[in-house]
């Protein structure tokens, strides 16, 4: 066995998943390479800091906090379910939102309302400058006449 | 309590119900925090919000998977999503760094290792090591993980990465080969730098 292929079957070898003959060739290479026999011990250390990892155990009050902040949700929840299916404030909820309701609608009445007083403020104006002018109406009763002549 | 027992009580907000899911499943879900973090409080952090959704999205598991699964399911997305945003604030400092030209002009590379001896210290060996798997693509990443640290079969690895039980074995073997070629890599390199450091040390 030569080190690149003792370098690509490390893991394999710590691993225990190897053929027996493979195992005696690479144990063979170990004694005898110096590099990659320090390479083989970094792995197996490596493998301990995993293991080390697995067993660490978090915070003992960790669960405590936990049932506290959701306990705390629930309560957060709880009131607002609580206040929305009191059958004493059901009126209110409704009135509040057909008052809601209502203002929109005014809202959106005057937002379109806007648009025809400004146009018919305008006609008044061509109406009245027409008029000092002895200009015909056109788009009205005029408009007929002249077609019919 | 069965599956659906804990989740009609956890729907319900039972208190019973949800001390027992804590007391199940919190520690765990810190635990596999923990192994893709490599921190305890952003992974007790993250292992709240964990908790938090399951309470919140309750109503919406249809059971097509076992509880266990679908808890750890949300952990390592959860997981892989403060992974992903940690990278994108660290980008951005580094920009930031850069930009503004900051006294720090040393980089990891122009670090002389900080012992003499050709032993990695355990601490460094962790640190490898993590940013060894770190390094490594998310699938397989989180297949290895859930293998090495939590010891899960690969069939409920299967379940909680939603693939299956071959590309469970196949990501498995990839992630093992990489992980190997990256810490031969690395372990080479240290001992080299060592030597040289020794080496210059002994020349002066």
């Amino acid at each position: 066995m030569n080190c690149a292929s003792f370098r690509s079957s490390i893991l394999a070898y710590t691993e225990q998943d190897f053929h027996s003959y493979s195992v005696r060739d690479f144990e063979f290479h170990s004694h005898e390479c110096a590099a990659c026999a320090h390479l083989l011990s970094e792995f197996r250390l490596t493998q301990e800091i995993i293991g080390k990892d697995k067993s660490i155990e978090p915070n003992p009050f960790a669960d405590t906090r936990m049932i506290q902040r959701l306990e705390n949700l629930r309560e957060r929840e709880s009131v607002w379910i609580y206040l929305f299916s009191l059958p004493r404030f059901r009126p209110l909820y409704l009135s509040f939102g057909l008052v809601l309701a209502m203002l929109l609608g005014v809202f959106l009445g005057l937002e379109e309302g806007v648009l025809p007083a400004v146009n018919s403020h305008n006609n008044t104006d061509i109406d009245l400058i027409r008029t000092e002018l002895n200009v015909p109406d056109m788009m009205g009763d005029d408009a007929i006449l002249f077609a019919n002549e | 309590m069965t599956d659906k027992e804990l989740i009609s009580g956890i729907i319900n907000r039972d208190h019973t119900t949800i001390q027992y899911l804590v007391s199940t499943y919190h520690k765990k879900v810190i635990k596999t925090a923990y192994y893709f973090l490599h921190d305890m409080n952003d992974a007790e952090d993250l292992a709240q919000d964990v908790c938090i959704e399951i309470l919140e999205s309750a109503a919406h598991f249809k059971g097509n998977s076992s509880l266990n699964t679908w808890i750890y399911r949300i952990a390592v997305n959860k997981s892989l999503n403060f992974i992903r945003k940690n990278k994108r604030k660290q980008l951005f400092s580094q920009l930031e760094s850069i930009f503004r030209k900051t006294d720090e002009t040393t980089s990891l590379e122009n670090i002389e290792p900080a012992i003499v001896d050709t032993q990695v210290d355990d601490a460094e060996r962790r640190m490898i090591l993590e940013k060894t798997i770190s390094s490594l693509p998310e699938n397989q990443r989180t297949a290895f993980i859930l293998s090495k640290y939590d010891d899960m079969a690969y069939k409920e690895i299967a379940e909680i990465m939603n693939v299956s039980l071959a590309s469970v074995e196949q990501l498995l073997h990839r992630a093992k080969m990489n992980l190997q070629k990256k810490l031969v890599v690395h372990f080479s390199e240290y001992s080299i730098k060592n030597k040289n450091h020794e080496l210059r040390k002994f020349q002066k």
